[in-house]
């Protein structure tokens, strides 16, 4: 007995304090029809930080938001493009909106300007680590830059596992890095992975964090036809300047062409909070910081689907939230700290853009965060004998999910069609990864105990093509919280690992979140 | 124990000094140091919040701070309790606002004003009654065996109308039942449930400022608009009221009787009841309402000889919720000392058994109670519906208002000098070092029959409901009568009654830590507690463990 107990690691002992019946009722609690969804700034999601908040401060959490509370506001503006107009010079049939293109302002809600000799620069990408830079020799302060839309080689780019070099988001604050006055995407049905239609989209309600006045101060897309007429006057037409876009030697081309561009916009002012609670380190490294993190937020009330109106959100995410609350719960009862601090936060606003996470990551102060690890729609379905997570070689976080997995007998099961979904950029643990800090995020693994090999795979479609984002993503009879429990083991057990390493996590040499090679970024 | 003391190898030194030290902490020591103030203040804040709406019964609020203490009891690991294996025992309510009508029947018939002479409501749960019958004077209207008192002796009030006088012969006579001092049998309710068991069809309570402690007004108040009631099952009663004492008089001179008279005779020894002459036609056609709310029951399950019995530790958890106009501008009554406070101190015992690990002998019950501000309805229809038998609970001990004024050298609480619950609770506060103070004041304004224990009391379950000690530490004596005095007078049963930046847990803690002691205490008793001989609960509590 005497031995077993001596053998018994604080990682043991933290493990053992996590409490299936408490990851239940915070689950139940939280996707109940009376949290309404938890939608920002409604008072179903108020009351979800509330009663988050609630459990912090039971637990003896530091109370780590504003002003000696666990609530950390976080400044949202949104916009609405009411009116947009294009005229380009030598040409004199008009431009369509939302047909031919789709302008936006972050920065204003009202401005008319005219700009010569745009620049062309390519995708727009620089990418030290695989030896690309489009901006190379570019001079682009204070001009307006016009780029493809996507990435020019997926084998290169691999936009499935690493930072999505081809979003939207990427190539405006690449951009604005550049110092450019505006930009706009052409958008090509063989880089775009979304048809033209979707971009009206941008016209319609946008939400950001509410940050420093950009040097980007006017955004859009242009269909292909209209890049076309844009550039016709040019030596070279868009074809051909496609295709040294898809070289590294790709220089980028001044265009001689006057543009005209005005835009409307309708401009709100709001927030959503963050619950942030703090275990403080007990040693020199406890100015450091590991986060663990789940959105709290869901769709709210919404037009009703069979006679349901309520987006409940039990998987996405009271399950992530629940998990949150149980490893704070566990830390808690098994009397266990570490020497760096441990930050326990349940975003607001992810389901608009991974908002709260961003207003989370752009306010740190005291505490460096060091590491994060994400829980974003989490196993509810029983015992499995793995678990997922997806781009684990990214950065030494892989290792340490590794060694607790073990810990726990799970193998780590990274499932392509997760890393297909784009698992890895579409929740809160890409705007740390954004910012150069190294996050994962943990998944439901495949093999279920006293299940069919298939049976995993089968949940997971149902998951994601029939209740994900549906009024029917609700608590069912049939959920179990011991594959919750054994997820929340190896969260307690990698997060203690991490805050207590000599070294704080880093970045694969070869990962594009390396911020040694992000020129611009810390 | 074998687990437990390998487990203190790998604590650090601090707690390893002496083995010996370590084994005189009692398991009673053990569970008083786990209450924990972060616990109870996280808590309040969240119920007492905006965002709990003031807890109505049967409000969206309501069924929040429902959930949300039934989602604590899950999370802490004890069984459901309540209906069908969950936390949740629903409370049937039915709310009736009356619209009646009373006259003098017969040849000579007169009309009385609705309001001015009287207030009367159905006893039933039906859109209209009539009853006509004769009158009878049954003096206080009071059986009690242990004063050698009976106001029905030799009487048949059976479909008959009994007029009565509230409080008791006490009042007018020091040495009669406990004088000033307000049994139950003084309490407008004991009168209703007196004349339904006798088989009356009706009753008119005779209205003095003296003896209701409170004026006409109060009555108009309190009992012409809408009513909040269990929905339970008919007695022979079809109509009750009130009279006002101007209008008794000329009703009792029609039948050529001196009520002036006659009450001075109800207050002496031998009175005998005195039919009238004269009958009263009554009509009352009601707007009715019906809605659920829940009582929550979570429970840590004894062991050994006694675990199906139970002590019951428990606290209202509804307040009034949104109410107009505003006061201030604010129109939510948060509650947070009414009772955010108690539901709280309801939830951190149940966290100090489950952390202690303390096992009890007889059950744990935990209980928050619904509808208490609507007249203690949630822990009557427990009482009458209990999850366990009646005959199993042992003890009750409430929560109402606990004290978060700051650190005191003493406690309170109502019913210790009724039956030997008292004494476990006194032992208690003896191991807290606290002396526990006689609220004088309480007695006689009746506090023993307005809290939820009392609803248990009636049915003869020993019970008392804790109270905030008067001495303050560090304070001026009279200090904490001050704060008392402003909390009534400002915030109690208004917006005001919020979460306060001076309010403290220390006090809370100090009552918490007793309360689980008493409950403990309780638990692992050879005998469940008893009422004591003078009680006027003593007859009832025989009869529910025969």
């Amino acid at each position: 007995m005497g031995t077993s107990l001596a053998a018994q690691t604080p990682g043991d002992r933290v493990a053992r304090a996590v409490s299936e019946q408490a990851i239940r009722a915070h689950v139940e609690f939280l996707a109940d029809d009376a949290l309404e969804g938890r939608a920002p700034a409604t008072r179903g999601g108020e009351l979800a930080a509330r009663y988050i908040a609630a459990q912090f401060q039971r637990l003896g959490l530091k109370p780590g938001g504003d002003s000696g509370s666990f609530l950390q506001r976080v400044p949202l503006v949104s916009r609405t493009s009411t009116g947009i107009g294009l005229e380009v010079s030598g040409d004199t049939a008009s431009f369509r909106p939302i047909t031919d293109y789709v302008l936006w302002s972050e920065t204003a809600d009202s401005m008319s300007e005219v700009v010569d000799s745009p620049v062309f620069v390519g995708f727009g990408i620089v990418a030290p680590v695989y030896g690309w830079d489009d901006y190379k020799g570019a001079q682009v302060r204070g001009r307006l830059v016009i780029a493809l839309a996507g990435d020019p080689d997926s084998t290169i780019f691999d936009r499935h596992t690493g930072m999505p070099y081809g979003g939207w988001r990427y190539k405006v604050d690449e951009a604005m890095r550049h110092g450019a006055s505006g930009i706009l995407l052409i958008h090509t049905t063989r880089f775009t992975p979304f048809a033209w239609g979707n971009t009206i989209g941008f016209a319609h309600e946008l939400t950001a964090i509410e940050k420093p006045i950009p040097s980007v101060r006017i955004e859009g897309w242009l269909s292909e036809a209209a890049a076309q007429r844009i550039i016709a006057g040019q030596a070279r037409n868009l074809d051909s300047l496609i295709a040294t876009a898809t070289h590294r030697e790709f220089r980028s081309v001044p265009l001689s062409v006057r543009l005209g561009l005005r835009v409307a916009t309708r401009i709100r002012r709001w927030e959503t909070q963050n619950v942030v609670g703090l275990l403080p380190g007990t040693g020199p490294l406890a100015k450091q910081a590991v986060v663990i993190g789940a959105h709290y937020d869901h769709l709210g009330i919404r037009e009703p689907v069979d006679g349901d109106s309520i987006y409940n959100g039990a998987e996405d995410n009271a399950s992530g939230t629940a998990c949150v609350l149980a490893a704070a719960e566990a830390f808690r009862w098994s009397g266990t700290t570490a020497n760096r601090s441990i930050f326990f936060v349940a975003f607001g606003a992810e389901e608009r853009g991974l908002l709260g996470s961003q207003g989370f990551v752009a306010r740190q102060r005291g505490r460096t965060v060091v590491g994060m690890v994400n829980m974003d729609v989490m196993n509810l379905w029983g015992r499995s004998r793995d678990i997922g997570t997806v781009a684990p070689d990214h950065s030494t976080l892989g290792a340490a999910l590794d060694r607790a997995a073990k810990a726990e007998s799970l193998k780590v099961n990274v499932d392509p069609d997760d890393v297909r979904r784009g698992r890895l950029f579409r929740s809160d643990n890409f705007s740390f990864m954004q910012v150069g800090i190294p996050a994962i995020r943990l998944l439901s693994g495949l093999d279920y105990e006293g299940r069919p090999p298939e049976w995993g795979r089968e949940q997971k479609e149902a998951m994601w093509e029939t209740r994900y984002h549906t009024p029917s993503d609700d608590v069912k009879l049939w959920y179990t919280m011991d594959g919750t429990a054994q997820q929340v083991r190896v969260l307690v057990r990698m997060t203690l690992d991490i805050a207590n390493a000599p070294n704080p996590p880093r970045w694969a040499p070869d990962s594009p979140f390396n911020p040694q090679g992000r020129p611009g970024k810390r | 124990m074998r687990k437990l003391r390998g487990f203190a190898l790998i604590l650090p030194a601090t707690l390893l000094v002496s083995p010996l030290a370590a084994q005189t902490v009692t398991p009673a020591t053990r569970l008083a140091r786990a209450v924990d103030s972060t616990v109870m203040r996280a808590h309040i804040d969240f119920l007492a919040s905006d965002a709990l709406e003031g807890r109505g019964t049967g409000t969206r609020g309501g069924d929040l701070a429902a959930k949300y203490i039934a989602s604590q009891f899950q999370r802490l690991g004890l069984q459901p309790a309540g209906d069908s294996g969950t936390y949740n025992h629903q409370v049937p309510i039915i709310a009736l606002t009356p619209d009646p009508t009373l006259a003098v029947a017969g040849p000579d018939s007169a009309k009385l004003a609705y309001r001015d002479d009287y207030v009367l409501w159905s006893m039933r749960n039906e859109p209209s009654v009539t009853v006509q019958a004769p009158l009878v004077f049954v003096g206080y209207g009071i059986v009690a065996p242990e004063y050698l008192w009976n106001d029905y002796a030799n009487v048949d009030v059976k479909d008959k109308i009994v007029v009565c006088l509230v409080n008791t012969p006490g009042l007018q006579d020091s040495t009669l039942f406990k004088g000033k001092i307000l049994t139950y049998y003084g309490r407008w309710t004991y009168k209703i449930e007196e004349a339904a068991r006798q088989g009356a069809a009706g009753i008119l309570m005779v209205h003095t400022t003296e003896s209701a402690t409170y004026g006409w007004s109060t009555v108009t108040g309190s009992w012409t608009g809408q009513q909040v009631r269990l929905e339970t099952p008919a007695t022979s009663l079809v109509v009750a009221g009130w009279i006002r004492d101007s209008s008794a008089r000329g009703l009792f001179k029609r039948a050529g009787a001196d009520l002036d008279q006659l009450m001075a005779q109800a207050a002496k020894r031998g009175f005998h009841a005195v039919p009238l002459n004269l009958q009263l036609a009554a009509t009352v056609n009601s707007t009715i309402l019906r809605s659920t709310a829940p009582n929550v029951v979570g429970l840590i399950p004894g062991s050994g000889p006694h675990a199906k019995e139970a002590v019951i530790i428990g606290g209202h958890y509804d307040h009034l919720g949104i109410r107009v106009p505003p006061v201030n501008g604010d129109s939510i009554y948060n509650g947070a000392l009414d009772n955010a406070s108690g539901t709280a101190a309801v939830l951190a015992a149940a966290e100090a058994f489950v952390r202690s690990g303390v096992k009890p002998a007889r059950s744990i019950v935990f209980i928050a109670f619904t509808a208490e501000e609507s007249g203690l309805l949630g822990s009557q229809a427990y009482a009458e519906r209990p999850s366990i038998p009646l005959k199993d609970i042992a003890a009750v001990l409430n929560m109402d208002v606990m004290n978060l004024f700051g650190r005191t050298t003493d406690i309170a609480a109502l019913g210790v000098d009724q039956s030997t619950l008292g004494q476990l609770f006194t032992r208690a506060a003896k191991d807290e070092g606290l002396a526990v103070t006689i609220n004088q004041d309480a007695l006689i304004r009746g506090s023993f029959f307005r809290s939820d224990h009392f609803s248990f009391a009636k049915v003869g379950v020993p019970a008392l409901s804790l109270e905030s000690g008067i001495t303050f530490v560090g304070k001026p004596k009279g200090w904490g009568d001050t704060q008392i005095k402003e909390y009534t007078d400002q915030r109690y049963h208004q917006p005001g009654d919020e979460m306060l930046p001076w309010y403290s847990m220390v006090g809370a803690v100090q009552q918490l830590r007793v309360i689980v002691r008493a409950a403990l205490a309780a638990s692992t008793a050879a005998a469940a507690p008893t009422w004591s001989p003078t009680s006027e609960f003593r007859a009832a509590g025989e009869a529910r463990v025969k």
